[in-house]
């Protein structure tokens, strides 16, 4: 800018903004003082106030975009860190502070702190799920670590009271903050965890500021947890709070409601569940019932019944066939039977002497009636008969010959 | 199983039981005796599992520094 020239206001305050801008150290500065006139704009989120020292005066403005995810609420005369960057609002020619992140003064160190032994303890392998240990089915006695009359047991065990009235708790009062809390929580853990009495441990306790939740972000308490052999369910704060304790424990619920969630079924589920168990035996036990009733039925009706079906069948044919050999055998027999008959009868007729005698064969028989069969039977000048078939000669032997007819020798000549 | 083995069953051995039981049964496994005895065998463990749940009744208490119990009630 030149000496000698005159400038608009508008170009000073651009010019002024100008050499904030390149101010690397008001790029990027963090501020300590209390909250005055703070002034949550309603329509636009955003939050107007001053920073205070004494009689010195910042002004700063902390966007909506900034300001939501916020985990405390800005009051007036609270010692605060704000940390953001410098300019100048043209518009009104003021300096002030476009803060980006707030909070309250001391807290920067609790979560350096906080962050430097999360490092340390995850190096050590204390938040490896391999150690993690399994929770239950349902955890009939519950070990609760907690203050014995904050908002957290009461939600815990109302929902315990909805979800499932079964359980044994016992609850371990323990501060759970300020300076004894820590000793008091480890040795809670100790004492619960001894006796190996417990299904599980709940520690818990409600929301709170960084601060306020400190004793589950303490060293002793981490190492208390890990070692436990009961499993331990670490429920601190709300859903949006993380704790060191929730890292080491086995299970990490994000609010007391959820951890009793956690440690329990539901118990209308587990009704059902056990009812729709109870119609499957008795289902598959109908089932495999009537699949025996039917291979029974089968057998017993079709199968053994067609069985003897057969069977009878069988034996009605046998019965025909035998039936049939033995009417064909009989028939078979008659007709041999005629049939010799009819030959015996032949043979008869061939052989009856009165049949011969009709072809003109005569039989000669001596005075006893012996048949003569043989010329050697005959004397010469011996009486016979030659019987005819219809009559008889008496006959006298005169000459006697020997020999077939037409060959005879002398010496038994005859005639016949 | 005797009655006493099924007696001294936790909730989820008994829950467990059943489940095998009822594989074998809906495999098709067994012999017409074998699925009756399992089919009494896991309505009696039903009925345990029931029975556990009827008599576990919710019991609040708090643990003294002398190690005595004392019965809690809600603050309400």
């Amino acid at each position: 800018m030149k000496q000698s020239a005159i400038y608009t206001v508008s170009q000073v305050n651009r010019y002024l903004k100008r050499i904030l801008i390149n101010d690397m150290m008001l790029q990027d500065l963090r501020v300590v003082g209390e909250i005055s006139n703070f002034k949550h704009h309603k329509p636009s989120g955003h939050m107007y106030f001053t920073l205070k020292e004494e009689d010195n005066v910042l002004r700063a403005v902390f966007f909506r975009g900034k300001n939501q995810h916020l985990n405390f609420l800005p009051a007036e005369g609270m010692k605060v860190v704000a940390r953001g960057s410098t300019s100048i609002y043209e518009r009104s020619g003021y300096f002030q502070l476009y803060v980006e992140k707030l909070e309250p003064e001391g807290q920067g160190e609790l979560y350096q702190a906080f962050e430097q032994l999360k490092a340390e303890l995850q190096k050590q392998g204390l938040f490896d799920t391999a150690y993690k240990k399994p929770l239950p089915y349902i955890s009939w006695k519950v070990g609760v670590i907690t203050s014995p009359t904050g908002a957290a047991i009461r939600d815990f065990l109302t929902t315990l009271e909805r979800r499932f009235p079964h359980l044994h708790v016992v609850i371990c009062p323990v501060a759970v903050q300020g300076k004894d809390s820590p000793f008091q929580i480890t040795s809670a853990l100790r004492r619960m965890d001894s006796g190996k009495e417990f299904d599980v441990l709940v520690l818990t306790r409600g929301g709170g500021s960084l601060e306020e939740l400190w004793s589950f972000n303490n060293e002793e308490v981490a190492r208390t947890i890990f070692q436990a052999r009961t499993p331990v369910v670490s429920a601190v704060g709300h859903e949006t709070d993380f704790s060191i304790a929730d890292f080491v424990a086995d299970c990490r619920a994000s609010t007391p409601t959820a951890a009793a969630e956690l440690i329990t079924p539901d118990r209308f589920e587990l009704e059902q569940k056990i009812s729709i168990m109870e119609t499957r035996l008795q289902s598959s036990i109908k089932n495999i019932m009537s699949r025996r009733w039917n291979t029974l039925n089968y057998s017993s009706s079709t199968r053994y019944i067609r069985f003897l079906q057969d069977r009878l069948n069988y034996q009605a044919q046998k019965v025909d066939e035998l039936w049939q050999r033995l009417i064909r055998d009989i028939h078979y027999d008659l007709k041999m039977n005629r049939s010799i008959l009819k030959s015996l009868e032949g043979r008869m007729n061939t052989l009856n002497p009165k049949n011969v005698m009709e072809r003109g064969f005569t039989i000669v028989v001596d005075s006893d009636k012996n048949i003569l069969k043989s010329i050697q039977q005959v004397q010469e000048g011996q009486d016979v008969n030659v019987i005819f078939k219809d009559g008889k000669v008496s006959c006298h032997v005169e000459n006697v010959y020997q020999g077939k007819p037409g060959e005879e020798k002398t010496g038994k000549e005859g005639s016949y | 199983m005797t009655e006493k083995d099924l007696e001294e069953l936790t909730f989820e051995e008994a829950i467990k039981k059943l489940e095998a039981t009822l594989e074998k049964m809906e495999k098709e496994e067994l012999t017409l005796e074998d699925s009756i005895n399992s089919f009494q065998e896991g309505m009696k463990l039903t009925q345990h599992c029931k029975n556990i749940l009827s008599k576990a009744e919710q019991k609040i208490e708090m643990l003294m520094d002398d190690g005595t119990m004392e019965e809690y009630r809600v603050d309400e």
